[in-house]
């Protein structure tokens, strides 16, 4: 018999609460039946050059249970792509992360005075936990649907100015499998970034300092605000037509009380006008009125819709003059801008937890998202490690398929597949870079 | 003179070469282009006499760029003096006039390299001259450069493989509102100006602080950011070369007869020799143990921590100690009070009067020879008055017990990694290696990040607060530079 072991309930309607006790055994199917997709992975890893240039220099470090507590087991590197699958059955460890590549394998050379992280992918990492003073949804280690809106925006931020700025084109994006995503660039280029290079683009991107917003230039006297500055507050009110920045205020309850908005107002003029705009009771119509006022498209559409109603035209108000403008560009930024943890992003030789790496609290896998869907990625339904082996053993009632057959693409047979495509194509775009 | 005999030929410069090992190096450029990054250092052969004669030149310019910097308000009344007084005394500076013969010009950017590498020899031997030279040499590029035509610049990159050229009017068409609001100019003023184009790898520092238009990989920048970048360059490369040539300096040949005249080229005349406290750069006393933390090496760090823990410093802890609070500014008062109150928490203000006060102000130069003292550099401290077991202080990396830096590098929070390597270092006597991996590591800035080696507590001190605070680039930006000649 191949599978003695059926023990994963086949009912579920409700999604059921992940057991943390059976982590070590799904752990081992997950490796040994092929879900974990070794294939395009070692694929990435190796960017198309020969295993002992760049795979075998790449960092492991798998993170192991010992009596409750984790123990690190860094430096790990494997000769080939075989040879890791087979150390990562036979350990399977609770959580493997991917370092730098190095300049000596770094299992051999990581005790010589010169060893040195030589390359690794740029990333990025956004975590709900930085954004608690904005949202006010959830706390702490809860997320929803409408905090991972934040994360929306995060991404499509981010991959406007990776792309735009600095013209990089490998890009993916990996659930954090709790509450945030990571970002991977694989662009030859931007494996080869300097750490001083690192942090510089790291710290373009960085608009908070702790909590305050900062939209100077840094260091220079007037304000002036930099167009990459405005360029994602457009990203940020233009995407779903204006709906998700729309919701997002509503079910934050950022226009609930006046005084939250009131107290970033400087200009006398507009303080009044807002304190009119606060007499409306609904908060949807509270946003329509402060978008007429202060951001220019809106207004311009609006006026555009009444053209052909002289008396209602009339009434619409001024153009939104330059203070107006630059109020609500604050106000939205400093609610949504992303806020990135810097230190990740700086050193070569940083740890990150690998794309379809375990959760081992919750059983989701750290799964690859499409960046123009994330808003469609839900997290409570996210792929789970007991869920995925449950669905590859209904696969072989239905098909009776060979086992070798099945160890070899197994995740193709699970909700997983999707993902691991988001991936391939990643992959193919790295190694289109060479 | 002996030293007037051609027959005998010095061969510093050969040395020099060896230092920046360079294999095809022809002087200066043969473009178009008087000026030179000073990468290569010359391949020739020269007397010892036209060395020293035109070293000696050449320090005379820029001590002249020291005064005119010190003397004149703003970049632009300085500009005006330096063609009233520098074009006088020094070639270089008229290179780029008509009317200069071939032959001339030639002769004038040699001496242009010869002159430049002579006092990056002479200037190379402690972190303090270097620092001088280095400042006076970037205001000399920096005037130059602002002189040369437009083509001659443009050769003056290729020459330097930068990689940068200049927007045509169609390309900033295309981009010109954001180009406008990147520097908070007007479309009119973009339009007028030249923008030049280079790898956003070229530029970290404006790209850090959002101060260029970032396109696909791309900066563009203004004129002045441009100029920002070169002598940042610039800058990186003789700090590095000449933290290097000192270490070589012991190889020179014709040391005997070399040496002395280097000594009497850098010895008085100029200013910012030792570490003094800058202009305007003080800290008082509660300001201490916030720097201690951010900004101080490990041995004054040590040394603050020790004075919390037990109220008292030996003698050799209050000097090493002291000196460095001073050159980085904390006024005689201030050192008063600050020993003051922490030494009588253990015993009376009087005791305190007779046996410290004395002593503290004596450093200052306030008793005795009035002489006034100048902070330790790294070489002090490690090898004159080693501490005894109950003293803190001396340098961590040489003087403390394997187990007892490990362990001050781990409150540090230092990853264990580097904690290995720092130990490695020491081991070996790299003592500057591991306090430099030690500022690289600790301050966040990543390895390899430091272009010089640290050998002056001081100086550890004002590149972790150059680098927290961003000073570095704002020196050079400051000044208003305004497009003079690249229309
Ligand atoms: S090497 Fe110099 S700066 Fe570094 S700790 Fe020792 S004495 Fe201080
Ligand atoms: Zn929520």
């Amino acid at each position: 018999m191949f599978y003695v072991i059926c023990h994963f309930p086949v009912n579920m309607t409700e999604p059921r609460p992940f057991e943390m006790n059976r982590l070590v055994d799904y752990l081992q199917h997950y490796y040994r039946k092929g879900v974990f997709p070794f294939k395009p992975y070692t694929n990435w890893l190796t960017y198309s050059k020969k295993p002992s240039e760049y795979f075998n220099l790449r960092e492991f470090a798998f993170i192991i249970d010992k009596d409750g507590e984790e123990v690190h087991l860094r430096y790990r590197s494997f000769n080939d792509a075989f040879e890791f699958e087979k150390e990562l059955c036979r350990v399977s460890p609770h959580k493997l992360d991917l370092g730098a590549v190095y300049n000596y394998v770094p299992k051999e050379g990581r005790n010589r005075v010169d060893f040195r992280a030589m390359e690794r992918e740029l990333i990025f990492d956004i975590d709900l936990n930085d954004y608690d003073s904005v949202r006010n949804c959830c706390e702490g280690a809860t997320v929803c649907g409408k905090c991972w809106k934040f994360i929306v925006v995060a991404v499509k931020i981010l991959d406007a100015r990776l792309k735009k700025d600095f013209g990089f084109t490998a890009l993916l994006y990996v659930f954090s499998g709790r509450r945030g995503v990571h970002c991977w660039v694989g662009d030859a280029k931007a494996r080869k970034l300097t750490n001083s290079a690192r942090s510089a683009f790291a710290e373009y991107l960085t608009l908070f300092e702790g909590d305050k917003m900062d939209l100077k230039g840094k260091g220079r006297g007037k304000t002036i605000i930099h167009p990459m500055i405005t360029d994602c507050y457009n990203v940020i009110m233009t995407a779903e037509n204006g709906q998700l920045v729309k919701d997002m205020v509503i079910e934050q309850s950022y226009l609930e009380k006046e005084e939250d908005t009131l107290k970033d107002c400087k200009n006398p003029q507009l303080k009044e006008e807002l304190q009119r705009i606060f007499t409306l009771s609904k908060p949807e119509s509270r946003w329509q009125m402060i978008c007429l006022k202060c951001d220019e498209k809106t207004w311009r559409s609006e006026r555009e819709k009444l053209k052909d109603q002289p008396d209602k035209l009339k009434n619409l108000p001024e153009p939104p003059s330059d203070e107006y403008k630059l109020f609500l560009l604050q106000w939205v930024l400093s609610r949504l801008y992303p806020r990135l943890d810097v230190n990740v992003s700086t050193g070569v030789n940083h740890l990150l937890k690998s794309p379809f790496c375990i959760h081992p609290k919750t059983g989701n896998v750290a799964v690859p998202i499409d960046a123009q869907k994330v808003h469609l990625f839900d997290v409570t339904k996210c792929p789970r490690i007991d869920q995925l082996l449950e669905e590859l053993d209904k696969v072989k009632e239905d098909e009776g398929e060979t086992k070798e057959n099945r160890k070899m693409l197994a995740y193709k047979h699970t909700s997983l597949a999707p993902h691991v495509e988001i991936f391939e194509k990643f992959v193919e775009k790295t190694i289109g870079k060479m | 003179m002996q030293f007037d005999n051609r027959s005998r030929r010095s061969k510093i410069l050969r040395d020099v070469n060896e230092i920046k090992a360079s294999k095809n190096y022809t002087f200066a450029s043969t473009g178009e282009s008087n000026l030179s990054m000073y990468e290569f250092a010359p391949k020739e052969e020269i007397s010892l006499r036209d060395f020293e004669d035109i070293a000696a030149q050449r320090l005379k310019a820029l001590r002249k760029i020291e005064e005119l910097k010190l003397r004149e308000k703003s970049y632009d009344e300085f500009k005006v003096s330096m063609g009233k007084e520098l074009h006088p005394i020094f070639k270089p500076c008229t290179l780029h006039q008509s009317g200069v013969l071939e032959d001339q010009r030639k002769q004038i950017r040699r001496d242009d390299v010869i002159g430049h590498f002579a006092l990056r020899l002479a200037f190379c031997r402690s972190p303090e001259d270097t620092k001088w030279f280095v400042t006076q040499e970037v205001e000399l590029f920096k005037y130059r450069f602002q002189n040369e035509p437009k083509s001659a610049i443009l050769s003056f990159f290729a020459d330097n493989k930068f990689d940068a050229e200049t927007m045509t009017a169609s390309e900033k068409e295309s981009r010109i509102e954001d180009l406008a609001s990147s520097y908070g100019l007007s479309m009119e003023k973009v339009r007028n100006s030249d923008i030049w184009m280079m790898d956003a790898l070229d530029a970290l520092e404006l790209v850090r602080k959002r101060k260029v238009l970032v396109h696909a990989g791309k900066v563009y920048l203004e004129y002045e950011s441009l100029i920002t970048i070169i002598v940042q360059r610039l800058r990186a490369t003789m700090n590095s070369s000449m933290a290097r040539a000192n270490q070589y300096m012991g190889v020179i040949e014709e040391q005997d007869r070399l040496l002395p005249r280097l000594e009497r080229l850098t010895k008085g005349g100029y200013g910012g020799k030792e570490f003094n406290a800058a202009e305007g750069q003080s800290i008082s006393r509660h300001q201490i143990d916030s720097a201690s933390s951010q900004f101080f090496p490990l041995c004054m760090s040590g040394i603050q921590s020790h004075l919390r823990r037990n109220h008292h410093l030996k003698h050799g802890a209050r000097r090493q100690y002291g000196l460095f609070l001073k050159a980085i500014g904390l006024s005689l008062d201030e050192a008063m009070a600050f020993f003051r109150e922490e030494f009588t928490q253990k015993i009376d203000s009087d005791k305190f009067e007779k046996q410290y006060a004395y002593n503290i102000r004596h450093m200052y130069g306030k008793e005795g020879k009035r002489q006034e003292y100048s902070a330790f550099s790294c070489a002090t401290i490690i090898l004159n008055n080693p501490p005894s077991h109950d003293d803190c202080h001396g340098c961590p990396f040489k003087h403390s017990t394997e187990d007892n830096l490990k362990s001050i590098l781990k409150a540090n929070k230092i990853k264990s990694e580097d904690i290995d390597e720092m130990i490695a270092l020491s081991k070996i006597n790299q003592f500057d290696k591991a306090c430099s991996l030690h500022w690289e590591v600790s301050r966040g800035h990543g390895k390899g990040s430091l272009s010089s080696l640290i050998t002056h507590p001081n100086q550890y001190y004002e590149l972790t607060r150059e680098a927290v605070g961003g000073h570095q680039m704002e020196d050079m930006t400051d000044d208003k530079i305004s497009q003079t000649s690249c229309e």
